[in-house]
């Protein structure tokens, strides 16, 4: 069974058997959230973390405050409660280690600290992250298990 | 809360586009004969691909996100500001460090993160030679930073600095590749609105020379 891949700026849902999976995160953060009761899973590839204007809203797997929203009113839209699902992150590294001034700078911390927040605006509780640094990772998140693996080019593998 | 700003870039008439694609190819030009002398490699130049892109679409330019690279970030100032980023694949990078340095280099190594700097700045160095000469404006390139890792992590940086302004932009993509046609090095330049005019200025004054 091929896994779902979830692009930059996108999101998706997904049931089992299928994986979510998100190739090449650098600043970007990967937003899962996953209900074990309903078997149900989302993840979202944020590259920005705040939206700046209503324009933004058309695209909202870009920014996390609106990934959130959009994962939320999604899970809302199935009759389910937010607040049956929990949340793991993975990401926002420093690739460029301090060098982008404009609206890159720090971005890998920014992206990582707006997930947070909105993740706590809407009470889901964040349960497993492995964020920060300065090494790109891909991620894979099985629905069935509720089990996020996290693989860097160095050849470290997290499970969480 | 910016509720003006703009979303998309200018649409380019396909004379500017054209435009733009000869000043590039002049440009890439330079760029793969310098390369050619440098690792005396035969180095394949392909036509500059100038599109309008969604920023999520820029990736699937390159291919294997998670596959190993060698990003070379080229900084520039002047009357043109921005990145420019050049990408080595793997079979580029072992070809290129074969080449320029007789054995193959263990990631992370100093030697090899001067080698990939200095092929970065030559060949950013050639393209903003080529603009700044024809278009009588000026362009620096900055000192290059380097960094090993999966291609699509290094460029989620350079989406993520332009990513806050715009949804879509004009991307300039150079590639240069071996005899065989593998890819060497593949460099996406993003010149914002102030670039486009800067290209546009150096064709114009290609035009009225020939």
């Amino acid at each position: 069974m091929s896994p779902v891949v979830v692009g930059i700026a996108d999101l998706k849902f997904a049931e089992p058997p299928h994986k979510l999976v998100s190739y090449g995160l650098g600043s970007c953060v990967a937003i899962v959230l996953h209900s074990k009761e309903d078997i149900l899973g989302a993840m979202a590839h944020i590259m920005l973390p705040l939206a700046y204007s209503h324009r933004d809203h058309e695209t909202p797997g870009k920014f996390a405050d609106t990934a959130v929203a959009a994962m939320v009113h999604q899970v809302e839209a199935r009759g389910l409660g937010p607040s049956r699902f929990v949340a793991k992150l993975a990401g926002g590294a420093d690739m460029f280690a301090g060098h982008f001034k404009g609206t890159g700078r720090r971005i890998g911390a920014r992206n990582i600290l707006a997930a947070r927040k909105t993740l706590d605006h809407f009470g889901i509780r964040l349960v497993a992250q492995d964020v920060g640094g300065t090494a790109g990772r891909s991620v894979e998140f099985s629905i069935e298990t509720g089990l996020l693996t996290v693989r860097t080019l160095r050849g470290e593998v997290k499970e969480m | 809360m910016e509720k003006d700003r703009p979303t998309t870039s200018p649409p380019l008439s396909r004379e500017q586009v054209a435009a733009l694609q000869e000043v590039a190819a002049i440009a890439a030009m330079q760029a793969g004969n310098a390369l050619s002398s440098l690792s005396r490699i035969p180095v394949q130049i392909s036509a500059p691909e100038v599109s309008v892109l969604r920023l999520s679409e820029i990736p699937t330019l390159f291919g294997g996100l998670d596959a190993p690279a060698i990003g070379v970030l080229v900084p520039f100032q002047g009357d043109m500001e921005g990145n420019g980023l050049l990408l080595f694949p793997e079979k580029g990078i072992r070809e290129l460090e074969g080449a320029l340095l007789g054995l193959p280099i263990p990631a992370g190594d100093d030697l090899r993160r001067s080698a990939f700097a200095e092929i970065g700045n030559i060949l950013t160095g050639k393209l903003l030679t080529v603009l700044s000469t024809l278009s009588e404006k000026i362009v620096v390139n900055l000192p290059p930073l380097v960094i090993q890792d999966m291609a699509g992590a290094i460029l989620d940086a350079i989406l993520a600095e332009v990513g806050a302004r715009t949804d879509e932009v004009t991307v300039l993509v150079f590639k240069l590749s071996d005899p065989d046609g593998a890819n060497l090095v593949r460099s996406v330049l993003i010149p914002g609105s102030a670039g486009i005019e800067l290209f546009l200025e150096a064709a114009g004054r290609l035009k009225k020379d020939s």
